[in-house]
């Protein structure tokens, strides 16, 4: 967890300004992009009927009502604050990896902010947890928009520092979260998979609707080194002398091999699962995971 | 197994490079902080075993390619027993053709040599592929125009056509020496001598010697023998000037030696005589030359003008036609000077030691003492001091006692430069002066003067000459009864002449000219310098003996005296190969001279310069290659012409061939082939088996596909698995 002399950093103070900045492009990008509701989001429930009035979207006419009496009326909508959004961030060392300029944990991070931004925006609640073995940081639920600054900060300032343990972070989350809502999970994964979709399993267990931003970068989807190569694990600090060129094709059968399963788990136990390349743009990723999501929710 | 070029071998050290750089390439890594270790983990887990084996073969497959590499440029040979039937491998030969001038024999066709050329394209024609072959020709020299193997056939082919006979005698011996130093610098591969020659006897005269050579079993030897046996030869064996003194327009006999080298009687030799490459001035017939034998004939010439010429003594042409003329070159005097110097004037002008001899010198009237060619001088030993000893052709000491240190100095820069010294000893001859300064410090004389023998007041006991055996050219001429005795000469008194032994530097080998009846020499002659001493043993006057007042007293002075210039002139006649040099006008040096043989043009001609070399005005040349006359044309004004000889050895004439037995027992170690221009020289040497074959084409070829082997093997490793 970030200390108190963090948060007076001038660079962390800089950092989250930066990462809320990015964050609230990104929406305001997404919602210009789709002119869309931004009611039209994660929890929002019908509320009463009113009669139409000309000027009122066509869209939230309820069709039914008209044609049974043939009168018009407008479907009006309130916010459900049972619904709550926790945002897990993986901030294990394997997540400090980037072939770029951009790391994962950078990567993932700005995805949390974005999503905090946009569900905060949308009046939603929002808790966040940034975990390795165990949750190193975290910020309590909260559905007010002025949080958001704090929120960054936390994500701004966390340094990856641990191994990491997922499994054990989800089955903790899942006995702690007592009230359905979504666990938005931001991770590289690189744990043993079987753990990790019990983890999932325990969370959807729980009623809980589970989201996995598989965050990977895109040198260990591609695996293109050459020459001798002296690999030094950023968890464990292991050492390998190889010549990446030749095991290439073997590695992406490990990788795919992986993603698979994880993706096959996820489906199966009814989470959403979005993989991710860091060298794909965040807005792109959001767009995309979002506009999947609304079709599938309506 | 050997190596034609084993040095290369330390190339197999090479094989350290890919294990140094598969070494360094372990070495040499790029780190790379990784979060996906379980997946690359798994993968090398997998693929780790498999590398390493890769990495194995593909090492052992480098190495093995550079220990390959470096044994094909090596050069492997594998040898076999000589004359094994193994493949013909490439050859490391050595053609050695004799150029001797016997090699000039036509039989109306082509000549030896020609035949010899023939044989030797024949030769490289069917040289394997990968040979490299050294040409040398050989006389009693060995020219070396293709010094070390070369695998640039062309080349020696092209060397071979354009080469040339030379004038001198053949001996096979140098030249075999010669053709396994070659091969023993450049080992390996078969290594193959070609001897092609005319087979002539001269040249195998260490036979012995040579079969030890061709026995040898590292090298293969053919004997390539070319031409047809001839049975006639005659040849002008040699040419030399009879009279004492060639002067203008004076008869001058010469000489003419021919010898029948043929199997048969040679009859009616016609010989003729010419001056300067002229029309002959005289000719005439020898009737009959026996079989190994040789006549002489006299024959007369005139030189016209003063200065050098050439003579030549010229029989019809033969087969072989070098040796049917032979060329000197004389010096012509107007005017031959002669310093008397005189120790003992007596009382009356008869009684003069040098009385005599001025009259034997010029025995012509006061009046006609002018034109006459022969100049004498008398002095006193005195005035020997302030006589430029360069203005005579030789100088005479008469009964001199002795002379002073700056005269013994003086004789010894004239002699050093080629003049003349003749010694008469007398009454007043200081005997230890002579023994002590002249013979001992400066070695002039010939000989000591020992005790007196005789008393000069008792000329009843008296002792004469030698009276037959006459070997001196001096004295040869009384071999012939008819042009009187020298042995009638009563000689009352004379030192006992201890002759010298050995010689120096400048001295020569002492020789006796003729010997009193008991023996003991009465005259003698050393060469000293470039001079020519002659030592008498009693007095020139008739105080000793009575020799003056006898009729051989004139032309055994003439003669001591032609003797002296003869020895100058002799200078002028070189044999084929050895340096010529001549003391010239000190006024010369720096003068550059022209020198051309016979038929070449000034502009293909030497040019040399005058040199001073040890005091001595030299003009020097040692490209007397060609037998014949050379001219060397001195840059004076006007331009000074001076005409000089080389002079084949006869004896390479005799054209006999080494015995057939000889040749037979060389059989077991050396092919002989006896060549003619239908013979398929390859069947008959290369039938025979080579002494080793070659493999480093074989090994080029695995090279090449282990280096293909590697690079696809290494294509295939490193792709992405």
């Amino acid at each position: 967890m970030a200390s108190d002399s963090q948060f007076l950093d001038p660079a962390a103070i800089q950092r989250a300004e930066v990462l809320g900045l990015q964050a609230r492009q990104i929406v305001e990008g997404y919602m210009a992009g789709e002119h869309k509701s931004p009611y039209r989001g994660f929890a929002i429930e019908f509320a009463q009927h009113r009669e139409y009035v000309p000027g009122d979207d066509t869209r939230h006419l309820d069709w039914k009502v008209l044609g049974r009496s043939d009168r018009y009326y407008i479907k009006q909508y309130e916010q459900e604050t049972n619904y709550v959004a926790h945002l897990i961030l993986d901030g294990s060392e394997s997540m400090k990896y980037g072939s770029g300029k951009v790391t994962k944990f950078d990567y993932a991070r700005t995805i949390a902010a974005t999503l905090a931004y946009l569900i905060l925006h949308q009046r939603d609640a929002a808790s966040l947890a940034i975990f390795d073995s165990a949750v190193r940081s975290y910020y309590p639920r909260t559905d007010n928009l002025s949080a958001i600054h704090n929120l960054i900060t936390l994500l701004a300032n966390f340094v990856p520092e641990q191994t990491t343990s997922i499994s054990t972070v989800l089955h903790d989350l899942a006995r702690q979260i007592k009230r359905k809502g979504i666990v938005i999970l931001i991770s590289d994964l690189f744990d043993e998979v079987d753990d990790v979709l019990r983890g999932i399993q325990h969370l959807r267990f729980s009623g809980s609707e589970v989201v996995i931003f598989h965050v990977l970068d895109p040198y260990e989807l591609e695996f293109p080194f050459k020459g001798t190569v002296e690999f030094r694990g950023l968890e464990g600090g292991q050492k390998l002398l190889t010549r990446p060129s030749e095991l290439r094709k073997s590695y992406l059968a490990e990788v795919k091999e992986f993603v698979d399963k994880v993706r096959t788990g996820c489906e199966r136990n009814g989470c959403n699962y979005v993989q991710v390349n860091t060298a794909t743009p965040w807005h792109e990723v959001l767009s995309s995971y979002l506009a999947t999501r609304q079709h599938r929710y309506g | 197994m050997s190596f034609l070029n084993p040095i290369l071998l330390f190339g197999i050290a090479a094989i350290a490079a890919p294990i140094i750089i598969h070494m360094f390439m372990n070495r040499k890594v790029k780190p790379v902080v990784w979060a996906a270790m379980r997946f690359l983990k798994a993968s090398v887990q997998k693929n780790q075993k498999r590398m390493n084996v890769e990495d194995l073969l593909l090492l052992l497959l480098r190495c093995l390619l550079l220990i390959l590499l470096a044994l094909a440029l090596a050069r492997p040979v594998f040898r076999g027993a000589k004359g094994s039937t193994l493949v013909r491998g490439s050859e490391t030969a050595v053609l050695l053709i004799d150029n001797s001038y016997s090699m000039g024999q036509n039989d109306g066709g082509k000549t030896r040599f020609d035949q010899a050329r023939d044989a030797a394209e024949q030769i490289l024609d069917s040289m394997p592929g990968g040979s490299s072959v050294a040409l040398l020709f050989f006389s009693d020299v060995v020219k070396a125009a293709v010094p070390d193997p070369s695998y640039d056939l062309n080349l020696v082919r092209k060397v071979a056509r354009d080469a040339t006979l030379s004038d001198r005698p053949t001996n096979v011996d140098q030249g075999m020496k010669q053709a396994f130093d070659v091969l023993s610098r450049h080992q390996g591969g078969t290594q193959h001598i070609y001897l092609i020659t005319d087979g002539q006897s001269l040249g195998w005269k260490q036979f012995d010697d040579i079969a030890k050579m061709i026995h040898s079993p590292e090298v293969k030897t053919s004997v390539i023998l070319v031409g047809s046996p001839e049975e006639h030869n005659l040849c002008v064996s040699d040419l030399r000037m009879s009279s004492a003194i060639a002067s203008v327009d004076e008869a001058a006999q010469f000489d003419v030696e021919v010898s029948n080298f043929g199997d048969s009687e040679a009859r009616d030799v016609a010989v003729r005589i010419s001056v300067d490459g002229d029309s002959p001035t005289d000719e005439g017939v020898i009737e009959s030359i026996p079989s190994g034998g040789a006549k002489r004939l006299a024959l007369f010439t005139k030189f016209r003008t003063a200065g050098y010429h050439t003579v030549t003594g010229q029989i019809n042409a033969d087969h072989l036609p070098i040796d049917d003329q032979r060329t000197i070159a004389v010096h012509a005097m107007d005017d031959v000077r002669v310093l008397l110097v005189s120790g003992d004037t007596g009382s009356d002008p008869s009684e003069d030691a040098t009385f005599y001899l001025r009259h034997a010198l010029t025995p012509i009237s006061q009046a006609e003492m002018e034109k006459y060619f022969i100049k004498t001088k008398t002095i006193g030993p005195a005035e020997l001091d302030s006589t430029n000893l360069g203005d005579y052709e030789a100088v005479v000491l008469a009964n001199v006692p002795d002379i002073s240190a700056a005269a013994q100095d003086a004789i010894a820069a004239y002699l050093t430069r080629g003049g003349g010294l003749i010694i008469f000893p007398g009454t007043k001859t200081r005997a230890q002066f002579y023994n002590e300064s002249l013979a001992k410090k400066f070695n002039f004389l010939p000989a000591t003067f020992g005790n007196m023998r005789g008393k000069p007041d008792q000329k009843d006991n008296f002792f004469t000459l030698q009276a037959k055996g006459y070997d001196n050219r001096i004295v040869s001429i009384w071999n012939d009864p008819n042009a009187g005795t020298l042995a009638t000469t009563h000689f009352y008194c004379a030192y006992q002449l201890k002759p010298e032994t050995g010689h120096t530097d400048k001295a020569g080998e002492p020789q006796v000219i003729v010997k009193y009846d008991d023996g003991t020499p009465a005259v003698m002659e050393r060469p000293w310098g470039r001079g020519h001493v002659i030592l008498f043993s009693s007095s020139a006057n008739t105080s000793w003996n009575d020799m003056p007042l006898r009729p051989a007293y004139l032309p055994l002075i003439e003669r001591t005296l032609g003797a002296i210039l003869d020895r100058q002139d002799a200078r002028l006649n070189v044999p084929v190969g050895s340096p010529f040099e001549i003391v010239c006008n000190p006024e010369w040096v720096g003068k550059d001279a022209i020198i051309t043989s016979t038929g070449e043009k000034k502009e293909a001609g030497s040019l040399r310069r005058v040199t001073l070399v040890d005091g001595v005005p030299l003009l020097r040349f040692n490209d007397t290659e060609k037998a014949g006359t050379y001219e060397a044309a001195i840059k004076t004004e006007p331009p000074t012409i001076i005409k000089f000889a080389a002079q084949f050895d006869p004896s390479e004439s005799k054209l006999t061939s080494v015995a057939q037995v000889q040749m037979d027992s060389l059989a077991p170690d050396a092919q002989i082939v006896r060549w003619s221009p239908n013979t398929h020289i390859e069947n008959q040497i290369t039938g025979k088996g080579g002494g080793g074959s070659e493999i480093w084409s074989t090994l080029a070829m695995i090279v090449l596909v282990a280096a293909c082997a590697e690079m696809t093997m290494a294509g295939i490793f490193s792709e992405a698995k």
